[in-house]
C-alpha cells in the first residue's frame, strides 16, 4: 500500500530526507533537517494533498523532537515527519503559515516543552494558566516544577 | 460598538472546557477568539508513570463520552508499535462497543441542539431513545461508561451472547425510531429556514483547520477512519460513509442523524457474524519503538501516539481528541453570523458543549452583565418561534 507513496516522497522530498524508515504498510516516518522543514511540509501538505492530524513533540536522550503527523486517506498510510535538535533551548520552524490547523499544537508544545516556533503568528500560552511560572515546562523529563513558585499576575 | 461576549470556560458536563470570546456589533459576530486549557489534567504525563496495560484506564477517562475510542486508537498504537496480531472476536467486539457509544452520544447531540432550538420534543425523544443505548452498554459491558474492554492485543471480557436476541430487539426498536426523528428533522420547514446555510464551514476552510468527523463530512468531505484506516472489525461488515456537501448547520445534524442507522446496522451485523473464540492474545511484552493508533469517535479521528524504550511503561503518549481540530473551525463558521445563531453553530461540531448556563453578554463599555447564558439560549429559541409564526405552523 505504501510503497508507491513512499517512491512518490522520495522523488519530491530528495536530497531534503536525512532518514526515511517505512515501519510496514501503514506508517512511514522521514526525517528532514529542521531548515527544510516548511518545504518538506508545503510539498506534504500542499503538492501531496496530506491531511494534518497533530504533532509530538517530546524530550529525547539527547535534545529535543518534533514529529508532525500527516494523514493520507485515500492511500491508507499515515506519515510522521520529524525534525529534532540537540539544544538545550530547542526552536523550530512553525508551520501554522501554511496549516491553519497547527496553531493549537505549537502553542501547546511551547507550553509543555519550551519548544519556540518561529514564525507563529499568535505565540500565546494555551493550556498553562496565566501564574505558571515561565521556565517550567511539564512535558519534559522528571518533575520540573518541584521548588518553582507561581507567578504574580 | 462591538461588544464582548464570553461564552464558557467552565462546562462541568464536558471533556473540554473552552472559552469563547464573541465580538459582537449589534446582532452580528464579527470576531471570535477561543480559550482552551482550563481543565488540563496532564494526562500525557500520567500516562508516562503507568504500565502499557494499565494506561487504556486512563485514556478512557479523557472524555465522559468517548471513553471506546480513546482507549481503541490507544491499543491501536500500541499494536502498530509491537506488530501485534488481534483475534478476530476481539475486533468484533471493539466495534461493537464503539459503535454503541456512537449511537448515544449522537443522540445526546440531537437532544441538545433541539434544546437549543426550542425543540424540546426532539430533546426528550432524543434522550429517552438513547437511554435503552446505555443499558445494553451496561448489560454487555457491566459499565453505561467507562468500559473497560479494551486491552492491548484483545479485549478484557467476552459479550454473553444469551443477551443478543434481546440486544437486537432492541436495535430493531431504534431503527424505527431514528427513522422517525430522520423525517421529524428533515420533513420540518421551520428547521430548514433555520439551520440551512447557517455557519457555513467551507471544504477548503474544513481541510486548512483539519477538521473532522461529521463537521467535515457535512462539508463534502467523506473521510472516515473506519473507511480509510480499517480497525476493529470496520472492514469485515458492510457499511456507508455518511457525508452531504452542503456545509452548514443542518448538513452536520443530518450527517449526525444518518450515522446513528449506520451504527444500528453495524453492530446488527457485528452481533450476527461474531463467531466463538479467542479473545486476547496474551501479549507479554512491548519492546522498544514507536507506534500510531487512529479510531473514528464520534466527533471525529482520535490520534495516539505512543514511544517505548523497552521498559513497561510508555516513555512518550501523544493524544489528539477531534475536537482540538474541530473548535478552532469556529473562527471560520461564526464570524458574520447572528449571536441569535452563534448558540447553534458552537454546538454543531459537538464540542460537547452543554452547560450554557455559563454564558453571558457583557457590554464592554460597562462591564455589566447584559445578558445571561438563559436569556441567549431563550434568544435563539424565540428565532425558531419567530419563523414558525411567520411560516404560518
Amino acid at each position: 500500500m505504501s510503497e508507491k507513496l513512499v517512491h512518490d516522497l522520495t522523488a519530491r522530498l530528495g536530497a531534503m530526507i536525512r532518514e526515511l524508515s517505512v515501519k510496514n504498510e501503514r506508517r512511514v516516518y522521514v526525517e528532514v533537517a529542521p531548515d527544510d522543514l516548511r518545504q518538506a511540509v508545503r510539498v506534504i501538505f500542499e503538492e501531496m494533498g496530506a491531511r494534518y492530524a497533530t504533532a509530538t513533540g517530546m524530550q529525547v536522550q539527547d535534545g529535543f523532537e518534533v514529529l508532525h503527523h500527516f494523514v493520507f486517506d485515500s492511500q491508507r498510510v499515515v506519515v510522521s515527519l520529524r525534525v529534532s535538535t540537540e539544544s538545550e533551548e530547542p526552536e523550530f520552524d512553525s508551520i501554522t503559515p501554511l496549516i491553519t490547523g497547527a496553531e493549537f499544537i505549537e502553542r501547546e508544545m511551547r507550553d509543555l516543552l519550551g519548544i519556540q516556533f518561529k514564525g507563529h503568528p499568535n505565540p500565546k500560552r494555551l493550556i498553562l494558566s496565566d501564574d505558571w511560572p515561565d521556565d517550567v515546562y511539564p512535558l519534559r523529563r522528571g518533575r520540573p516544577w518541584e521548588g518553582k513558585v507561581r507567578k504574580q499576575v | 460598538m462591538t461588544t464582548i461576549v464570553p461564552i464558557g470556560p467552565f462546562h462541568p458536563l464536558l471533556e473540554e472546557p473552552e472559552l469563547f470570546r464573541l465580538h459582537v456589533d449589534g446582532e452580528t459576530v464579527v470576531d471570535i477568539e477561543v480559550e482552551i486549557g482550563w481543565n488540563h489534567r496532564g494526562i500525557e504525563k500520567i500516562c508516562e508513570t503507568k504500565t502499557f496495560d494499565q494506561v487504556p484506564f486512563v485514556v478512557e477517562r479523557i472524555c465522559g463520552i468517548c471513553s471506546a475510542c480513546h482507549p481503541t486508537a490507544y491499543v491501536q498504537a500500541v499494536e502498530d508499535l509491537a506488530d501485534i496480531e488481534v483475534p478476530e472476536r476481539a475486533l468484533y467486539i471493539r466495534s461493537v462497543i464503539t459503535e454503541l457509544e456512537r449511537l448515544h452520544s449522537h443522540l445526546l447531540w440531537l437532544g441538545l441542539a433541539g434544546h437549543f432550538l426550542g425543540y424540546n420534543t426532539v430533546f426528550m425523544w432524543a434522550w429517552k431513545y438513547r437511554e435503552p443505548v446505555l443499558d445494553i452498554c451496561e448489560e454487555l459491558t457491566g459499565n453505561r461508561n467507562n468500559y473497560a474492554m479494551l486491552k492491548v492485543g484483545g479485549v478484557r471480557r467476552d459479550l454473553d451472547e444469551s443477551l443478543f436476541p434481546s440486544v437486537l430487539e432492541r436495535m430493531d426498536d431504534l431503527d424505527k425510531h431514528l427513522n422517525m426523528l430522520v423525517g421529524a428533522v428533515t420533513d420540518d420547514p421551520v428547521l430548514h429556514a433555520r439551520l440551512k446555510g447557517v455557519g457555513i464551514l467551507t471544504p477548503e476552510a474544513a481541510r486548512a483547520y483539519g477538521a473532522l468527523g461529521p463537521t467535515v463530512r457535512a462539508s463534502g468531505i467523506p473521510i472516515d477512519v473506519r473507511r480509510d484506516h480499517p480497525y476493529a472489525a470496520y472492514d469485515l461488515v458492510d457499511w456507508d460513509v455518511i457525508s452531504v456537501d452542503s456545509c452548514d448547520v443542518y448538513g452536520r445534524a443530518v450527517v449526525r442523524l444518518l450515522e446513528c442507522l449506520e451504527s444500528v446496522k453495524i453492530i446488527r451485523r457485528c452481533l450476527d457474524q461474531m463467531r466463538p473464540g479467542e479473545i486476547d492474545s496474551g501479549v507479554k511484552e512491548i519492546p522498544p519503538g514507536e507506534g500510531i493508533g487512529h479510531a473514528e469517535a464520534p466527533r471525529g479521528e482520535t490520534f495516539h501516539y505512543v514511544r517505548s524504550d523497552g521498559t513497561n511503561r510508555p516513555i512518550r503518549h501523544k493524544a489528539r481528541a477531534p475536537t482540538y481540530m474541530n473548535l478552532p473551525t469556529c473562527r471560520a463558521t461564526t464570524v458574520g453570523e447572528s449571536i441569535t445563531d452563534a448558540t447553534i453553530i458552537l454546538a454543531s461540531v459537538d464540542p460537547c458543549y452543554s452547560c450554557t448556563e455559563r454564558m453571558g453578554v457583557y457590554d464592554a463599555s460597562t462591564g455589566q452583565k447584559a445578558l445571561d447564558g438563559k436569556q441567549l439560549i431563550k434568544l435563539s429559541q424565540e428565532k425558531t418561534r419567530q419563523l414558525r409564526e411567520e411560516m404560518g405552523e
